[in-house]
């Protein structure tokens, strides 16, 4: 992991913001499966960790810190959202197109919206290898053990999902 | 192990998070079973079209630092059109009286009631539009 020590100055502030925004985003995005609330959770939390610069020890690890406001602002934002429902336990649609051009975004969109939350934030934290499991618990607040498991089941949902619904994706390849 | 088994383990040992001795059962059993060995390779295939999907949607946005509020980022707009409209007004005023009115800071005292506009902290104005490009401010409050 690259060392963030010059955090403190505009130049080491927006090298570090140029270098994990992407990764953010698509966090936050997989909290809220929602673009406008992920890019405004990122907003913030870059805005608090630019306020918070000077107290934090950046140096153990900014990264993890960052992605720990971020999913806190996730949180809250889902929080006051009233239609929660429409995210958490959101009914798959039942038709499923049997198009011959598979669309592997559409596919890859409608599997992440059938695991929970816990196991979208894990499985977008660990694919990216930006993270070790330790450091995804870290930032979850869970034991490496529980994020295996959540890893595990995620990712299995998914695969099953896709043979299930969309066998010409799994013959495809 | 039974492929039932493997099958389960299968994203822990793409991503490399099994212990040493099962990461081993598995990879023989992956050796001789063609059937697992494709669903290895489907889950590899679905991690990179997850990684692609949500590269995607990051690509798709525009992360601004330091703005604040997308409140601001919709009315930016209309918040240039006031700022002149305004400073029209001004300017118009501090010419009949002779005085010269510099504006500091004009912001919105609510983002809910959008013609209601403060300027310099302690004139409140209400902003009409009534034409394109042509503003009436009314001065509510200073």
């Amino acid at each position: 992991m690259e060392e963030y020590s010059d955090l403190s100055t505009e130049y080491g502030f927006n090298r570090f913001v140029k270098e994990t925004e992407k990764m953010l985003y698509s966090f936050a995005y997989s909290i809220t499966l929602n673009n406008e609330d992920a890019k405004d959770a990122v907003q913030e939390a870059y805005l608090r960790l630019f306020k918070a610069r000077q107290r934090v020890d950046y140096r153990k690890n900014p990264k993890a810190y960052v992605f720990q406001i971020v999913k806190n602002v996730c949180f809250d934002i889902i929080g006051k959202r009233k239609n929660e429902k429409t995210i958490e336990n959101l009914p798959v649609e039942e038709k499923f197109d049997r198009d011959t051009i598979i669309d592997r975004k559409k596919i890859i969109s409608s599997a992440l919206k059938i695991l929970n939350k816990q196991e979208r934030m894990v499985v977008c934290l660990l694919i990216f290898d930006g993270f070790s499991s330790k450091e995804a618990g870290e930032i979850l607040g869970l034991s490496d053990s529980t994020i295996r498991n959540h890893y595990m089941n995620g990712r299995n949902k998914i695969r099953n999902f896709i043979v299930k619904h969309y066998p010409e994706y799994a013959r495809s390849i | 192990m039974k492929c039932k088994d493997i099958e389960k383990l299968i994203p822990l040992y793409a991503r490399n998070l099994l212990e040493e001795s099962i990461k081993q059962k598995v990879e023989r059993h992956l050796e001789n079973c063609p059937k697992c060995h494709r669903l290895l390779e489907l889950e590899k295939k679905i991690t990179e079209d997850l990684i692609e999907f949500l590269d995607f949607q990051a690509g798709n946005q525009k992360i601004k630092f330091p703005e604040k509020r997308r409140n601001y980022l919709k009315m930016a707009g209309l918040i240039a059109a006031l700022f002149i409209a305004a400073f029209a007004f001004f300017f118009s005023l501090s010419e009949k009286s002779g005085g010269v009115v510099k504006i500091k800071e004009i912001a919105y005292s609510s983002p809910q009631i959008k013609n209601i506009v403060r300027i310099d902290r302690n004139v409140e104005t209400k902003v009409k539009k009534i034409d394109k490009n042509i503003y009436v401010i009314e001065i509510l409050r200073r």
